[in-house]
């Protein structure tokens, strides 16, 4: 790396994307970087599904990096997002996760109003009491609004950004990415919400963004999936990059498993463990939702959201970071608003599969934690990534690292510009 | 249920069983506390309140939680722990011949083998509802409503 300025990142990471220094995933300085670099900067942020706010005044509250903020359905229908703090002296103004505003935002404290496009309305005792006290007469009114984010949609899900020049969502996501938004949510069809569930993880936010770009590890890791053929590496399937390295899909097809024996014979720990078979398969059992015989499809959009279609199971995973060795991992089951009882049902319990207590999702935040525990003791040492070669590009195998690496190139040439 | 049955004892018996066979470690005997087609959900009471039916966990037969037993003792990776229940506050709602229907507290403590550290995991209630099946008492439905809906780490052994 020539000619970059200093950044607290570059101070550590010297090499190129095939190692990533330790520090990064512990570092005070460079995780506040992070929140104005990568969250406050030219990237789209997901902050919620359309559906937890179906009519004018609902409210849902999330976090665009650490920065609370409300995501609202104003009296037009339109959708605005606005930091959750109060121009004031900055305290949260929504303080529940969701409910319905009025035609106004009232702050709690010194019931400081906004309106629902951020602006500010009105301040309490403005004008003092008997003439007395009050705001200054030359107070601006005009300069104390709530910060607005720019808000799009797609499919259903929400996003926005704090910086004026990130690219339209379309062209930010790509061409191939928006496609496979738009096939896992049938553009169109009216999403529901099934289910909301938190996992508190001990690890770096980024540990966990890794674990969802990095194709090689699910059939080694999850044993669950691989010993009830749900993904093994031998499946026919591949992965999908932008051309930047932006943004990551796997896919796979339970039907169409090589047939060399290749997973036997490796004898790898995920078939080495003999269970005979589920007591009931209705768990794993599924209806073929999708034309295209794709079973399994995880997307990994920049910075922090995932998309999930484990078979019928879809989920949004989005990564909230809560200091450099906290984040929690926001888990939003979705199924469609025409689903029969059977295929609600169906989603329901192949939910066992993913979440918090998931028989695949699970080891994703354990193996996080168990990075974690090693960071500190070795913070100038790296991880080594060459697997699948040293590039950053789509590829036809899963049997490589290249998204990962592909968020780091990303990630640096954020944080060193 | 015969004249000189008490309700509070009998399900205080069943709970304390259930709660040791987990807390020791014989994970086996859990499904076996539940009918053939018994139903085990672990959910946040937030999400009950919202009509949200996806949780942590969700069992609706007796083969299902088999198999994450099968699961937990051979196929998931994770790090060795223990719970501790404690449960108070038992509350008999109903009590008829054959059918009660039971809430309670419970606070679970998880140990953590590696660390050594104790974390209060969980807390919230039971849902119960328990049927007579020969000279047994089972459950034909043990809701688990967590107070929060946020697990740390995440949730291996059932509640």
């Amino acid at each position: 790396v020539k000619n970059v300025p200093f950044s607290p990142l570059n101070n550590v990471w010297d090499g190129d994307f095939t190692r990533v220094p330790y520090a990064v995933y512990d570092d005070r300085d460079i995780y506040e970087q992070e929140q104005k670099t990568i969250f406050k900067g030219p990237v789209w942020n997901f902050v919620g599904l359309e559906c937890e706010i179906p009519s004018p005044g609902d409210y849902a509250t999330n976090w665009v990096g650490e920065t609370p903020v409300i995501m609202l359905r104003d009296e037009k229908g339109e959708i605005a997002v606005l930091v959750n703090r109060c121009s004031h002296k900055g305290s949260m103004i929504c303080y529940k996760p969701q409910g319905k505003t009025g035609r106004l935002l009232t702050c709690p404290y010194h019931n400081w109003t906004f309106r629902l496009d951020g602006t500010l309305n009105g301040i309490a005792f403005q004008r003092g009491v008997a003439g007395k006290g009050g705001m200054p007469e030359d107070f601006d009114m005009t300069r104390h609004n709530l910060t607005r984010l720019r808000v799009e949609t797609i499919s259903g899900a929400v996003f926005a950004t704090f910086h004026p020049e990130t690219r339209p969502l379309a062209d930010y996501l790509g061409p191939r990415h928006v496609g496979q938004i738009r096939r896992i949510f049938r553009d169109g069809k009216d999403m529901v919400l099934l289910g909301k569930c938190v996992q508190s993880m001990d690890c770096n936010w980024k540990l966990y963004i890794e674990n969802s770009r990095d194709t090689y590890h699910p059939s080694l890791l999850h044993s669950f999936a691989t010993r009830f053929r749900i993904n093994r590496l031998t499946m026919d399937g591949g992965l999908i990059q932008d051309d930047a390295g932006y943004h990551h899909t796997m896919w796979s097809k339970q039907q169409g498993e090589a047939e060399d024996g290749s997973y036997d014979a490796g004898k790898l720990r995920t078939t080495s463990t003999e269970v005979a078979g589920l007591a009931d398969p209705n768990i794993t059992r599924g209806w073929r939702e999708f034309e295209d015989g794709i079973t399994a499809m995880i997307l990994s959009l920049f910075p922090n959201t995932g998309i999930q279609q484990g078979q019928n199971s879809l989920a949004f995973r989005h990564t909230i970071p809560r200091g450099p060795g906290k984040c929690d991992l926001v888990w939003r089951f979705v199924g469609f608003t025409d689903d029969t009882e059977e295929q609600r049902l169906t989603r329901i319990r192949q939910s066992n599969m993913f979440g918090p207590g998931g028989l695949i999702s699970y080891e994703d935040g354990a193996v996080g934690e168990w990075i974690q525990k090693n960071v500190a003791g070795d913070r100038e040492a790296d991880t080594v990534m060459e697997m699948g070669g040293r590039e950053v590009g789509s590829s036809p195998s899963r049997v490589t690292e290249t998204s990962v690496r592909g968020f780091w190139r990303t990630y640096r040439d954020l944080m060193s510009a | 249920m015969s004249d000189d049955f008490d309700p509070l004892r009998a399900f205080e018996e069943l709970n304390a069983r259930y709660c040791h066979s987990i807390d020791e470690d014989r994970l086996e005997e859990w499904p076996l506390y539940f009918t053939e087609t018994g139903r085990y959900e672990i959910i946040a009471r937030e999400s009950r309140k919202q009509g949200l039916p996806i949780g942590a966990m969700y069992c609706d037969s007796r083969g299902m939680m088999q198999d994450r037993v099968t699961s937990v003792r051979r196929v998931l990776v994770f790090e060795p722990h223990t719970y501790r229940h404690t449960v108070s506050a038992t509350l008999i709602k109903e009590a008829t011949p054959g059918r009660l229907l039971v809430q309670s507290s419970f606070v679970v403590l998880r140990i953590s083998e590696i660390s050594g550290d104790t974390i209060i995991f969980a807390s919230g209630s039971y849902d119960d509802e328990i049927v007579r099946h020969g000279t047994e008492l089972l459950f034909a439905r043990r809701i688990v409503l967590l107070d929060a809906n946020k697990l740390h780490t995440g949730l291996v052994i059932p509640l």
